[in-house]
């Protein structure tokens, strides 16, 4: 009996243990899947730049190209493969790496291409001489959005792998990966033996898959029962996925690396972290490091230890040398080179923050969170890097000057910097603050701050919209003036606190003058030129104070980019983008955000403004413009400055770009500086340092030039010596003609081209006198 | 007919002849005439960056034409969205080209974006200025585009 109840004992616990052991492999099963499937597609979104398109006449020079194929990792080379270049003087040969755009993959390609008077001159397929009429190099990738555990990787496919790779890590971490089921019992034994000889640890075990399953985890716990489940998970996942398969996530999932809060995942992502370069383009030497850091990725790092890693290096370059991977001549010649790992400060991490808090915006109106996170979108944007490093040093480096200048305390400037393309309305840098790789808060986005005379041109457009009662020269009173509010009244004043008495209505823009706009403001009315303010680009809603004339009305530098894109646009508004498409992992095109333009503003009077804001950078508040920028190189702007001097603006574009710089301080003090002074500073040296096009004022048909007289704004009639040409909307109001008593001797005013008459009796009686003539010839 | 159209003429100018002495007599009020755009000549006092020529629209650069070309291809092909990426890569290497606009008002037209494609058009027409057939081009898409919308 009591056998009996010995056996039955016997067989209840092994019925139990049977239970408990196939609970446990069930939710061992159950977690090492799941962790397998989420793992394998957990991918962070990826933020590229634009792409820089290449073509004969673009606009380029040496410098400009040199800083982005830095940026890119391009380096010299013999160009054997994609990522290397060479250049002899003005001649680049560029072998570009493929590229999956959100329009197709462009397939790595050498080129050839010359560069005379910073500009493209010739640009052909190095192959086969072919000329090429358009060309892109691959987008840097600017920033990565991670998961929460904050681990980055990009995904790389087994067949993509180079066999290189392969041969190597299975040499050295597993070699009977493909045969053995999980684990490898002998050899767990062999290690277990010479660890408790040594009485440390000095050998490993573990197979590839217990490697991942390690890895998946994450644990440093180094207990029996720890290790126990690590072998099941290893055994399930065999049991589960082919070798290729397991092969293919360890690749991309195994730790190489710590990136301050992230982790480095994958050896695609660590050959870009340690060597700035695609799998493919790894060198022998380059491929043993980073499988020499599969074996411990904090103490062989070679940033930090170099000599460890170094020697871990060369072990492994040996056993590629004996195992034939490599000739044994080469990998001894490797052993002898420095490691060439890149700074970590260009690791991957965003520089530019403020420009991807605008994409990580305009982002979360169409994907949710999580798949920003783990979906591996892949985001197409706007920003140009050679255009935003140029304004984070014309930022940094102005500041610290006028400060310098103005005695202010250092660092006491902030500032606010944003450029777009004049047509397309493409954000192509952002400046949040003077330190621009510092996250935090986003004035380029979220400073609203009052916007002073950059409100004026919606003045001065709303009064040229109406040609019948307003042109250039109509005569504004700039003499004290009062206007009833709603608390009392309010007496505005000129900056320098003078009245000029009749002035004409562009001198008054061009010197910015208070009184006469209140004045031109009150008589159009506030309710037009809100309207115009929306129209232009204004988002929200804006109070009809009277104050709004001169720019009481608060609004982030963005806003003010696009009130400026529409007039720099000929009054056509193309809405701003930070993003042109979105496509997933496998390059399918999700989204795309196309170009699209809205009329806000008649052209012929829109014409009349910008040809006023041109002015205003010749003779106006923003003269100085025209002694620190190129001679060729012409512009339109304004200035703005608030009530004790506390916000310094300048808004305005050339022919390609418009610009809006902010400077002031955080707590709102006064900092002594006006527009001119403070903003148009880090405005000018932008518009120095990037290739840029001259303002092209092209006037729509219906605009008239008329000879003037500067200093009465009358006509000057065809009697007259030329004088100053000034546009009118044709069939709207017209100054009075100024007669000429005689024409001074010397001028020849019939050599000045004229427009001929333009009604048919005219028409009909030149004709008439032609055929008359041609009798007598 | 012209020869009948230079009769005429010849009589016009023997009338101002006749009215030339009286025109003498009255005192005739100052006149102003326009002048042409200061981008075709320059003109004393001018400034020099406002008398260079305007920049012509080139409608049929190697760039221009081969953008245009891939466009219309895949228009053919019905990848409307394709070919407006395409397009856009044009403008950005020449936004100034009106032929790129116009070709980009054509596939908003195609789409039944009347709206948008009335804007491109006027946009092509803005930069128009020396290209008479893309100012007719340009002119015949917002009409249609007028047309079409009201119809819709």
């Amino acid at each position: 009996v009591l056998k009996k109840c010995a056996a039955l004992l016997l067989v209840c616990a092994a019925i139990g243990a049977a239970f408990f052991l196939f609970a446990r492999v069930q939710a061992l099963d159950k977690e090492i899947t799941s962790r397998f499937e989420g793992r394998r597609w957990a991918l962070p979104a990826r933020i590229h730049a634009r792409p820089l398109e290449l073509y004969v006449g673009k606009q380029l020079t040496r410098d400009a190209l040199l800083t982005e194929l830095e940026l890119l990792r391009y380096r010299r080379g013999s160009l054997a493969r994609p990522g290397e270049y060479q250049n002899h003087g003005a001649h680049f040969t560029i072998y570009s790496r493929a590229f999956f755009f959100s329009d197709g993959r462009r397939p790595a390609g050498i080129i050839d291409l010359e560069l005379s008077q910073g500009k493209i001159t010739s640009l052909h397929d190095h192959q086969d001489g072919h000329p090429l009429a358009l060309y892109r190099l691959e987008p840097l990738m600017i920033a990565s959005i991670y998961p929460g555990d904050n681990e980055d990787r990009i995904l790389v496919r087994l067949t993509d792998t180079p066999p290189l790779l392969i041969k190597t890590l299975l040499l050295v971490e597993d070699r009977e990966f493909y045969t053995h089921i999980g684990i490898r019992p002998l050899a767990i034994i062999r290690a277990l033996i010479a660890n408790l000889r040594a009485g440390r640890t000095v050998q490993g075990g573990s197979t590839l898959t217990q490697q991942l399953v390690k890895n998946f985890f994450l644990s440093s716990e180094k207990s029996i029962s720890r290790k126990i489940n690590e072998a099941i998970m290893a055994l399930l996942l065999e049991y589960h996925y082919n070798k290729d398969e397991i092969l293919e996530t360890y690749l991309n999932e195994i730790y190489l690396g710590q990136d301050g809060q992230r982790g480095i995942h994958g050896f695609a992502r660590a050959a870009r972290f340690y060597f700035g370069r695609n799998l493919d383009e790894l060198t022998p030497d380059q491929v043993a490091l980073l499988v020499g850091l599969a074996k411990g990725a904090s103490r062989y790092n070679p940033r930090r230890h170099p000599d460890r890693a170094t020697a871990r290096r060369n072990h492994i370059l040996n056993k590629m040398g004996q195992a034939g991977i490599i000739p044994q001549a080469t990998a001894e010649l490797l052993q002898h080179r420095k490691l060439a790992v890149v700074p970590l400060a260009d690791s991957g991490i965003s520089r530019y923050p403020a420009f991807v808090q605008l994409v990580r915006r305009q982002l979360r109106q169409d994907y949710r969170e999580e798949d920003l996170h783990s979906a591996g979108l892949r985001i197409f944007t706007t920003l140009d890097p050679v255009l935003q490093k140029a304004a984070e040093t014309g930022v940094a480096s102005t500041l610290a000057r006028i400060e310098k200048e103005q005695g202010l305390a250092e660092n006491s400037l902030q500032a606010a910097l944003v450029l777009c393309s004049v047509d397309q309305g493409e954000v192509q840098a952002v400046v949040g603050g003077r330190i621009a790789s510092q996250s935090g808060f986003n004035r380029a986005l979220d400073m609203r701050r009052p916007l002073g005379s950059l409100v004026k041109p919606a003045v001065y457009l709303t009064a040229l919209s109406r040609p019948d009662q307003y042109n250039l020269l109509t005569i504004l009173s700039d003499t004290p003036l009062t206007v009833p509010t709603d608390g009392g009244e309010w007496q505005p004043q000129n900056y320098d606190k003078k009245f000029r008495g009749p002035v004409q209505l562009r001198y008054a823009l061009i010197h910015s003058l208070n009184v006469p706009t209140v004045q031109l403001g009150m008589e159009i009315g506030l309710d037009p030129v809100i309207k115009t303010l929306h129209a232009l680009g204004i988002s929200g809603d804006i109070p009809a104070y009277p104050s709004l004339l001169l720019g009481a009305l608060e609004a982030p530098p963005l806003e003010v980019l696009q009130m400026y894109q529409t007039l720099a646009a000929g009054g056509y508004r193309t809405p701003l983008r930070a993003i042109l498409s979105v496509a997933d992992q496998d390059n399918n095109l999700l989204q795309s955000y196309p170009l699209t333009v809205q009329q806000a503003a008649e052209p012929a009077p829109l014409f009349c403004l910008n040809w006023t804001l041109h002015e205003v950078t010749r003779s106006g508040t923003a003269a100085s413009l025209s002694r620190s920028l190129p001679a060729d190189l012409t512009v339109a702007g304004k200035t703005g400055t608030t009530d004790g001097l506390r916000d310094s603006w300048f808004a305005g574009f050339t022919g390609s770009h418009v610009a809006v710089a902010w400077v002031g301080k955080d707590d709102n003090s006064p900092t002594g500086l006006t527009g001119s002074t403070g903003a148009l500073r880090i405005w000018s040296r932008l518009m120095h340092d990037i290739s840029t096009k001259p303002l092209d004022l092209n006037p729509p048909d219906n605009i008239d030039f008329y000879s003037v007289d500067r200093e009465t704004g009358q006509l000057l009639s065809d009697t007259c010596p030329p004088g100053e040409l000034v546009p009118f909307v044709r069939g709207g109001l017209l100054p009075p003609v100024k007669s000429c008593s005689h024409r001074p001797s010397g001028t020849k005013r019939q050599q000045q081209p004229r427009r001929h008459p333009t009604n048919s009796l005219g028409k009909a009686i030149e004709e008439g006198i032609k055929d008359f003539l041609r009798i007598f010839q | 007919m012209n020869r009948q159209y230079s009769h005429t003429n010849f009589l016009l100018i023997v009338l101002a002849l006749f009215l030339l002495p009286a025109g003498g007599c009255v005192r005739r009020p100052p006149v102003a005439t326009p002048y042409p755009h200061p981008g075709t000549q320059k003109t004393e006092g001018q400034t020099e960056e406002l008398a260079r020529p305007a920049r012509q629209t080139v409608s049929e650069n190697p760039l221009t034409a081969s953008i245009r070309r891939q466009a219309r291809q895949l228009v053919k092909q019905g990848k409307y969205e394709a070919a407006v990426r395409v397009l856009e890569r044009g403008l950005r290497a020449e936004p100034k080209n009106g032929w790129l606009w116009l070709d980009l008002a054509g596939i908003r037209l195609e789409q039944g974006r009347f709206n948008q494609a009335k804007a491109l058009a006027h946009k092509a027409y803005s930069l128009a200025r020396r290209d008479p057939i893309l100012r007719e081009q340009s002119r015949n898409m917002i009409d249609a585009a007028r047309q079409q919308g009201s119809t819709h």
